[in-house]
């Protein structure tokens, strides 16, 4: 185990230690120690309530964060590439950015029904622009020295993108595909709390009418864990492969 | 003979908030015979790059044409070595070389390449393991393997070290006498011209005009004796 992470292992022992002690001195409902709460959790995974409810979310999170990558990627290229469609679509951008997600998520509830289809979008559309932006960003800073090779060289339009654009643009794309994770997931549960009728933002709602404190810290904490893999078996794997030239 | 008429009426780079409109090259008319060794010689800024984009298609706004034989030199087989190696950093040196080409590579031509200009043992490095004298000879060998019908090179060994530099260019002269092929090179060294061009084109400060040319009267062995080529040089600079 090397040194860093060895601390990152002892600062989460110590968050937790900490919460521990506070709990037992309280002892109060809102409150409740470490230790039941984890009880609390490998309760909601026996009972397969949790599994259910978190894989619907992670479902709906799947389909969204590949639909908003999609397209925020292909926008990104477009402005960033072609200047006449960058400065006629900017504040389109600009506006959609600052639409606050709750606007977003009623409106399309309220146009579309209750429907997976107006969860998703709502999603989609919170998403897109930070994704655009991002990739716009990383398509005006391509290497002009190397297009140029490419062009020289009479490559195809796929070798373009294949070789030349597309290792430029992966750290951007990482970028975007870790701050777009973190934002999903806030914005997946508000849509779940607003219209669905499963998911972990559901279960949550359900939770805060019950007032259990317990139940709301155990859902807590396997989602963190499950970003923390998403992490370390996904997004840490890429970036590794793609950065071995380095 | 398939001949490369290079014929530049006006390039100039559009005016912008501070600086006027500027013309780079004016009344430019230069014919390159196949298979001829031309170096482009002229002081910095001249437009020399300019010139050579124009040539490899990478620069259209310009006035006048640009043809190979009857067909514009754009559609023939160019190969461009540029002032840095350009590589691609995330391929190795073998893709950097195969991307180059449209087929499938021969892999006994691309190690007869590799080995001739010394490089074989670096081909699955990546371009930040390898040295700046190894990656221009990629960049080179990138050039070779189109086996292109025009071959230009802008000021391809700069900042190389003297023995690297002379290295290289006896690969380059080597590679060109067994392959011929029409070659576009520019140099500010006038040295490095008198021993690899046929003909050495002596370029006007910008506005960029044909100030002289000057066929270099040395046989290729004769060339390998620094002293022949000092002697040319003096005589070139006497008459200028």
């Amino acid at each position: 185990m090397n040194v860093s992470r060895l601390y990152a292992t002892l600062s989460v022992i110590t968050l937790l230690l900490i919460w521990q002690f506070i709990a037992t001195l309280l002892k109060i409902p809102e409150l409740p120690p470490a230790t039941t709460v984890f009880l609390q959790l490998k309760d909601a995974i026996g009972n397969g309530q949790l599994p259910y409810h978190l894989g619907m979310t992670l479902l709906r999170l799947i389909i969204s964060f590949s639909l908003s990558m999609l397209i925020g990627i292909i926008i990104g290229i477009a402005l960033g590439r072609h200047q006449v469609l960058d400065q006629l679509f900017d504040q389109w951008l600009l506006i959609l950015l600052n639409i606050p997600a709750l606007v977003t998520i009623i409106l399309c509830y309220l146009w579309f029904g209750l429907t997976e289809v107006a969860a998703i979008l709502a999603v989609v559309i919170n998403k897109v622009p930070n994704v655009a932006v991002t990739i716009r960003e990383g398509t005006r800073a391509l290497d002009k020295n190397l297009l140029e090779m490419a062009q020289s060289y009479r490559f195809s339009h796929w070798k373009i993108y294949r070789f030349v654009i597309w290792p430029q643009l992966f750290p951007y794309l990482m970028a975007a595909a870790r701050s777009g994770l973190a934002l999903i997931w806030k914005i997946i549960l508000v849509v779940e709390l607003l219209g669905c009728s499963n998911g972990m933002g559901y279960q949550l709602h359900l939770f805060f009418q019950l007032f259990d404190v317990t139940s709301i810290l155990a859902y807590t904490i396997a989602f963190i864990v499950v970003i923390q893999l998403i992490e370390l078996l996904i997004l840490k794997p890429l970036e590794v492969r793609a950065n071995r030239w380095r | 003979m398939t001949e490369l008429t290079i014929r530049i009426n006006k390039k100039e780079y559009p005016a912008r908030q501070s600086t006027e409109a500027l013309t780079v090259i004016e009344n430019l008319e230069l014919k390159i015979k196949q298979h001829e060794f031309v170096c482009l010689f002229g002081p910095s800024g001249c437009g020399k790059t300019t010139m050579m984009n124009i040539i490899a298609g990478l620069d259209t706004v310009f006035e006048g044409s640009i043809k190979f034989g009857n067909q514009p030199a754009q559609e023939s087989q160019v190969g461009y070595v540029f002032q840095e190696p350009r590589l691609l950093p995330w391929c190795t040196v073998q893709q950097n070389i195969e991307l180059a080409l449209e087929n499938t590579l021969d892999p006994n031509q691309l190690d007869d390449l590799l080995d001739q200009l010394e490089i074989s043992d670096i081909k699955h490095h990546f371009p930040s393991q390898i040295s700046l004298g190894m990656a221009r000879r990629v960049a080179l060998a990138r050039a070779f393997i189109i086996q292109p019908e025009i071959l230009l090179m802008d000021e391809p060994f700069v900042s190389l070290d003297n023995t690297n530099a002379d290295r290289i260019r006896h690969k380059l002269v080597d590679t060109w006498s067994t392959h011929p092929h029409t070659i576009v090179f520019v140099t500010h060294d006038l040295r490095e011209a008198i021993f690899l061009a046929d003909r050495i084109i002596m370029l006007s400060p910008a506005p960029t005009q044909i100030h002289k040319e000057i066929t270099v009267s040395l046989s290729r062995v004769q060339r390998t004796n620094d002293a022949l080529i000092e002697e040319f040089r003096q005589s070139m600079i006497t008459t200028r």
